[in-house]
């Protein structure tokens, strides 16, 4: 018998890949039944947006808890590949699509169609998924996908014309787990996620980070992904 | 636009659920011929069949093959053809799977819960890249290694969106034609700055091919302090540990790798292989034992594993009664489904039969053991022992000689020395067996005599090199090389003067060797020759 210390991460882990292959499933019959309803009565489908929202989150969560568990192991892999921006962020975008539709979003990609970057496709799709899905939630009407070469590093930008980001959060993006906020039920986690998987990218001495933005391009929220 | 109508569709998952809602998302794309499958083995069965546009597989499967293992299986038993598209669809992030093993990607992964229009994106790039590549795909299809190159340049040159794809494919290109030091250059440029995991392991790979061990060495720990997930690098630090003759060091690496990634058939082996050298029996058995089990869904089940794991098992035994119960079981269990894949290969048949008399033997059941013994001998007879690779060879004259079967042990050996007699180790181990060292003398003499042959061949002087050969071949008529040696440098007078008896004499050298293990590294040189030879004499 293992020590319960020991014991407890193994079975959260492996729970939590059992649920989240629940979750897949889920979402998979979820995305089917949407499929189903004629486009034109989507929009205004209230509870179908809630659903396929609330459970993207968990799913998101899901993720990036199995992630950071590996992170802590040494287990989680880092695969560096050369990638189409353009390609990568339409793909994210279509991801959320049906998302965005219910609620009526309008998602803009801003990107050179030729830009080609190195970086690890899964685990930068899960920060940007993530955070997609969390700007769903607080804006208004638009979202904005930018990429573009700054210092020679790629910058992923995610803004939205909701309220932006709480002003504790600007300051220290990365490191705000400060436990749930009662009032928004943010943990702080995919921020954290983000930067955790951001510093895995390096390139010579230089690490990848985040950064936060309030009133800029939408004069909303505005998330900055920097990757050497 | 591209169009789906006139591809052919393969759905592989277990879930009968999702294979639906999956054929109705790729009907919606517009495809029209769409075939579906349950299990692993099902979709093997329809791609022997079928040559497939497009295959979907989920990578979790049940208790069957894996995604990973079709995939593995479709390549191995070329069942894909060139330009297919493989997708394999994981539930979580799959990039433990991409590091877990680099020799055989699909072409994409993509996660679930994914809907109609990423699919579509993601199948939408793969057939733009396809078609953009198509003319690197022909020329390799063709063997023309050098316009596939050429063609590659001509992608990085003009800085296309599939320029490192084709960096890639251009390295692992002049890789194979052993142009080492260019392909190190490509390896070396981009693994600079950042950890790009094949190219880093591909310097490392090439280092160690230039026979820069120690250098070799320092880049593959290098590459495991940067990217510990990285398993196939723990593969290539264990192989030059292993060239080091460290091998306590490559064990202790493969048991590393097999703890981060336990599913690799090959690796496990290979951990069997390092732990007898080592004498560590417990790791080899726990390693043949994992071979065997995780080989059974794979291409690269071996009856080698089930040889070893039961060989082990029967040195194990005298430890106490409950053991040695278990264990003989297990021996038992593993050469009866041995026995029964492999019924047609009388090598396997024979060495199970001599696995069966060690035990009884050990048990003291005479009457079992000899019985064993006789069987064993006659299939050798039927056999041959000259198709024996050297390793086997030995190993099987000591499982006689253990059984009194001096003399069938001593002719074992004798054909493995005179066959082998250009490597020393074997032929040491032959003299040692057989307490004669007068096999080593004989042949130093034909081996020089083949040197001497070499080096006139190489400078063109086939007169004098056939002189030397032909000397050598006397000596020792059944040494591979020398025979090769021989054939090869008549063939090459034949070129200059057709005389007919060249080629009775070149047959006749070569018919001594016939026999040869289509697993030795000169085989293909042997059939060459052969082929050269028959073609001739019947003009």
């Amino acid at each position: 018998m293992s020590e319960p210390s020991a014991l407890f991460p193994t079975v959260l882990a492996s729970s939590v890949h059992d649920i989240k292959n629940s979750l897949g499933m889920l979402l998979q019959s979820l995305e089917a039944v949407v499929e189903r309803v004629p486009v034109e009565q989507r929009p205004g489908f209230h509870e179908l947006a809630v659903l396929q929202y609330e459970a993207a989150r968990v799913n998101n969560s899901l993720v990036q808890l199995l992630a950071l568990y590996k992170l802590d192991n040494q287990q989680l892999p880092l695969n560096i590949g050369h990638h189409m921006v353009a390609d990568f962020l339409q793909e994210q975008g279509l991801r959320n699509q049906n998302l965005l539709n219910l609620k009526q979003i309008q998602l803009d990609i801003e990107v050179d169609d030729d830009l080609a970057w190195y970086f690890d496709y899964d685990l930068i799709a899960s920060v940007i998924d993530n955070i997609i899905t969390n700007s769903i939630r607080y804006t208004h009407s638009k979202l904005l996908l930018r990429a573009d070469i700054e210092d020679d590093q790629l910058v992923i930008v995610i803004a939205d014309d909701g309220p932006g980001y709480p002003r504790a959060m600007l300051e220290t993006p990365d490191r705000y787990l400060l436990g749930i906020n009662r009032s928004t039920g943010s943990t702080g986690l995919g921020l954290f996620f983000a930067g955790e998987i951001a510093r895995l990218h390096r390139r010579a001495d230089v690490h990848g980070r985040v950064q936060l933005r309030n009133g800029q391009c939408l004069e909303g929220g505005e998330f900055r992904l920097y990757l050497p | 636009m591209i169009s789906y109508a006139d591809k052919t569709f393969l759905i592989v998952d277990d879930f009968a659920e999702f294979r639906r809602s999956l054929r109705g998302m790729v009907q919606q794309l517009g495809a029209e011929d769409i075939d579906m499958a349950g299990t692993g083995e099902e979709a093997i069965a329809l791609c022997v069949n079928r040559r497939y546009d497009i295959v979907l597989s989920d990578y979790n499967l049940g208790d069957g093959k894996d995604g990973q293992q079709i995939l593995e299986e479709l390549i191995e038993r070329k069942l894909l053809k060139r330009g297919a598209i493989f997708v394999m669809i994981t539930a979580e992030n799959s990039t433990a799977m991409v590091m877990g093993a680099l020799e055989y990607q699909p072409d994409a992964y993509i996660t679930k819960p994914f809907n109609k229009v990423a699919l579509q994106a993601r199948l939408d790039k793969l057939m733009e890249k396809r078609l953009a590549l198509a003319e690197i795909d022909q020329a390799l299809e063709k063997n023309d290694i050098d316009k596939a190159i050429a063609l590659c340049d001509r992608e990085i040159s003009q800085k296309s969106r599939y320029a490192l794809a084709c960096l890639r494919t251009k390295a692992e290109l002049l890789e194979q034609e052993d142009r080492l030091a260019e392909a190190a250059t490509i390896y070396a440029s981009l693994s600079q700055d950042r950890p790009v995991p094949w190219a880093m392991l591909g310097l490392a790979r090439v280092t160690l091919g230039q026979g820069e061990a120690e250098e070799a060495r320092k880049q593959f720990e290098d590459v495991i302090r940067q990217l510990p997930t990285l398993t196939p690098a723990y593969d290539g630090l264990a192989k030059t540990w292993l060239g080091l003759g460290e091998t306590v060091k490559a064990q202790q690496v493969l048991l590393e790798a097999v703890r981060r990634s336990p599913k690799a058939v090959l690796r496990q082996a290979e951990l069997g292989q390092v732990a007898s050298k080592n004498g560590d029996l417990d790791t080899a058995t726990r390693a043949f034992r994992q071979a065997v089990n995780l080989g059974r869904h794979s291409v690269h089940k071996s009856p080698e594993s089930y040889l070893k794991l039961a060989d082990c098992l029967v040195q194990g035994i005298g430890s106490n009664p409950v053991e040695d119960k278990r264990a003989s079981d297990e021996i038992s269990k593993t050469l009866f489904e041995l026995d029964s894949e492999y019924k047609d290969d009388k090598q396997i048949s024979m060495r199970s039969l001599l696995t069966q008399g060690s035990l009884a033997h050990k048990q003291k059941r005479t009457k079992d053991a000899e019985n064993a013994a006789v069987g064993a001998s006659k299939l050798l007879q039927e056999l041959d022992s000259s198709s024996l690779p050297p390793e086997i060879a030995l190993d099987v004259a000591d499982k006689f000689m253990a059984l009194g079967k001096q003399d069938v042990a001593k002719a074992v050996l004798r054909t493995c020395a005179e066959l082998y007699s250009d490597n020393p180790e074997v032929l040491a181990k032959c003299a040692e067996q057989l307490a004669d060292n007068s096999v080593i003398k004989h042949t130093d003499q034909a081996l020089a005599l083949n040197a001497l042959g070499i080096a006139e061949f190489e400078q063109k002087k086939y007169d004098a090199a056939l002189l030397h050969f032909r000397e050598a071949v006397k000596l020792a008529p059944r040494n591979i090389s020398i025979v090769l040696n021989t054939a090869q440098t008549l063939l090459e007078k034949y070129r200059g003067q057709p005389q007919h008896a060249l080629l009775e004499e070149c047959q006749g050298y070569l018919d001594q060797v016939r026999k040869m293990p289509d697993t030795d590294k000169r085989y293909k040189r042997f059939q060459g020759l052969m082929q050269f030879t028959q073609q001739m004499r019947k003009a």
